[in-house]
């Protein structure tokens, strides 16, 4: 509304402060929920960036993949059962050694068949199909701050198996460790090596497309993607809890904004008045007050959310930031919503100014 | 031959003071034709802001009516008081009360009624008021007396049948606020309005067609100016 926008335009030093706090506040909500994804990333991103829809895991296994187990056979009769792809995934965490190094390196074996649809896409080097190479292993590109290169080859510390680095892949961690995958016969042959009894079998079956519910196995059951990520130890607690911290940090602030514009409204209790006394109705008085909110707000959601892509690109590799654009506008546009919705409380205010205080001397 | 714009018939009103009752107004009558400007004198406390409130629909009277061009308004529930402030009355406020980050263009169009947008042009009246240089100037670049032409010409931007002006001349010099009166005068006289002013000072006393004085909450008729 023109009115508003007039007065925003003359009261501008006033009001650009007022913007500073905003875009300070929202991006400081923006970037911890920022901050908040990419912890969550860290937990899940192995599993959440896999193209596939459901697990096959045993039915002891609590929809844990890491203590499932499922007999050799199981993966042959799932897919004679089904059109649908289905492949393996065996997850281990061990440790890896740099060649002439003694530093142990945590990683998280992602066992996968070599070419199937859970293994990532390459960015550097190739992929784990790869000719020449008797152990590949494709790292996620954390290992290469540890100074990794494609083409170094890695130990496994226990059994000193030697990987040949092949490539690099990105974003790929589970429960707060890199991921490094391996082919399912690498994986075979590293379990062999620490118990020659190793009897082989897969941790889960993974699945994608076509007709899951053809698929039926005594002892194992379908478990959704989004289901298996929930039973990721810790990792409903920890989102939860950094959820709510971010939504307290965006109410708390919307609260704040609204508290300022509380205070303006009083300060201009005279004028407000005379307007009033002039023939302006609380609906026009209460239309300006929402339209300066709205404009401060969405004005400073715009800025905020530049500053806050603009930080994540400039920030080091390390740093668990994660915002997808459709994160950071829900944050924003409740954000946005609530400064409106606080400003109810300057509108009750206006609506309760008696216009007589126009006349005479009176309060200035 | 005229009408009465502005009638104000037996209006009583007291306030709670402490344990019993003040009465600020007591069965004040006064009526005002078409083309006519008056002043009411008085001391402070003497009701003369009541009076004015009562007048311009901003407060209800105890007892009594207010007829604005023969239309009960005081009869009309509150809702409805705010149009009547908007269409009807055009008020004048001491110290001008411009709106700070309203260039003068702004604070007419702001203020104006749709309606009134082909009845009232602003131009003319900018310049009737002398005022086309402060057209793009916020108040605080204007001086004392532009402002509240300013503010005069505020109140008459939708034609309203009546103007009530309280102090219109309190923060300006006596050549100033004199100067300002008279323009409300010549509007008045020029449109045919009815002019309430409410003031306590003298010096604007010659440009007023007939004189009131409001003591103990009395209306009471000073010198009558012949006319001529």
């Amino acid at each position: 509304m023109k009115h508003a926008w007039k007065e925003l335009i003359y009261g501008k030093r006033k009001y650009i402060l007022i913007e500073l706090l905003l875009i300070l506040l929202m991006f400081m909500v923006l970037f911890l929920t920022g901050l908040a994804e990419g912890l969550g990333r860290a937990v899940i991103a192995g599993i959440d960036t896999m193209d596939a829809e459901y697990y096959l895991l045993d039915d002891s296994a609590e929809k844990l993949i890491t203590v499932s187990s499922l007999k050799e056979e199981v993966y042959e009769e799932v897919k004679s059962m089904t059109s649908s792809s289905v492949t393996t995934l065996d997850i281990q965490r061990m440790y890896l050694v740099k060649e002439g190094d003694t530093e142990k390196i945590n990683v998280m074996y992602f066992a996968v068949e070599p070419g199937s649809f859970v293994e990532p896409s390459v960015m550097e080097g190739n992929g784990l199909s790869a000719q020449g190479a008797e152990y590949p292993i494709l790292l996620d590109d954390d290992f290469k701050l540890k100074g990794i290169a494609v083409g170094d080859t890695v130990y496994d510390s226990s059994t000193d198996l030697p990987f040949t680095v092949v490539g690099f892949t990105k974003d790929q961690m589970y429960g707060h460790v890199s991921i490094g995958f391996i082919s399912t016969e690498t994986y075979t042959e590293l379990r062999t090596k620490l118990n020659p009894m190793y009897q082989k079998s897969y941790h889960a079956l993974v699945i994608r497309n076509g007709d899951v519910d053809k698929i039926s196995v005594d002892g194992a059951a379908l478990v959704k993607k989004a289901d298996v990520i929930k039973n990721i130890p810790s990792y409903t607690a920890e989102h939860s809890t950094i959820t709510m911290i971010v939504w307290v940090l965006i109410i708390i602030s919307a609260v704040i904004i609204g508290i300022f514009h509380y205070i303006m409204t009083l300060q201009k209790r005279k004028q407000f008045g005379v307007m009033k006394a002039l023939g302006m109705t609380n609906g026009t008085l209460s239309g300006v007050v929402v339209c300066e909110v709205g404009a401060l707000s969405i004005f400073a959601a715009a800025v905020s959310l530049g500053l806050t892509f603009g930080m994540a690109a400039a920030m080091p590799q390390t740093m668990p930031f994660y915002l997808k654009m459709s994160n950071a506008v829900v944050v924003l546009a409740a954000f946005v919503v609530i400064s409106i919705f606080s400003s109810i409380l300057s509108i009750v205010n206006i609506s309760r100014i008696d216009p007589i205080i126009a006349i005479g001397g009176g309060e200035e | 031959m005229s009408s009465t714009l502005l009638h104000v018939s037996h209006v009583s009103k007291s306030y709670q003071d402490g344990e019993g009752k003040k009465e600020v107004l007591h069965d004040v009558s006064i009526r005002v034709d078409a083309g006519e400007i008056v002043a009411i004198l008085g001391p402070s406390g003497s009701g003369k802001s009541t009076f004015l409130s009562i007048a311009g629909m901003l407060l209800s009277p105890d007892e009594g009516e207010v007829f604005i061009a023969g239309d009960n308004v005081s009869a009309l529930p509150k809702s409805k008081w705010v149009g009547v402030r908007k269409n009807r009355i055009g008020f004048i406020f001491q110290n001008h009360q411009l709106l700070p980050y309203l260039k003068t263009k702004d604070q007419l169009d702001m203020f104006q009624s749709k309606e009134f947008k082909d009845v009232v042009n602003t131009e003319e009246l900018l310049n009737e008021l002398d005022i086309t240089s402060c057209r793009n100037k916020y108040p605080s670049k204007m001086s004392g007396g532009e402002k509240q032409r300013t503010a005069i010409a505020r109140a008459l931007i939708n034609d309203p049948d009546i103007i009530l002006a309280d102090e219109p001349t309190a923060s300006l010099d006596s050549e100033r606020g004199h100067k300002a009166v008279e323009m409300i005068r010549s509007a008045v006289k020029k449109r045919g309005k009815a002019a309430v002013i409410v003031t306590h000072d003298e010096r604007i006393l010659d440009l007023m067609d007939r004189i009131y004085r409001l003591e103990n909450g009395r209306l009471i008729a000073a010198t009558e100016k012949e006319e001529d």
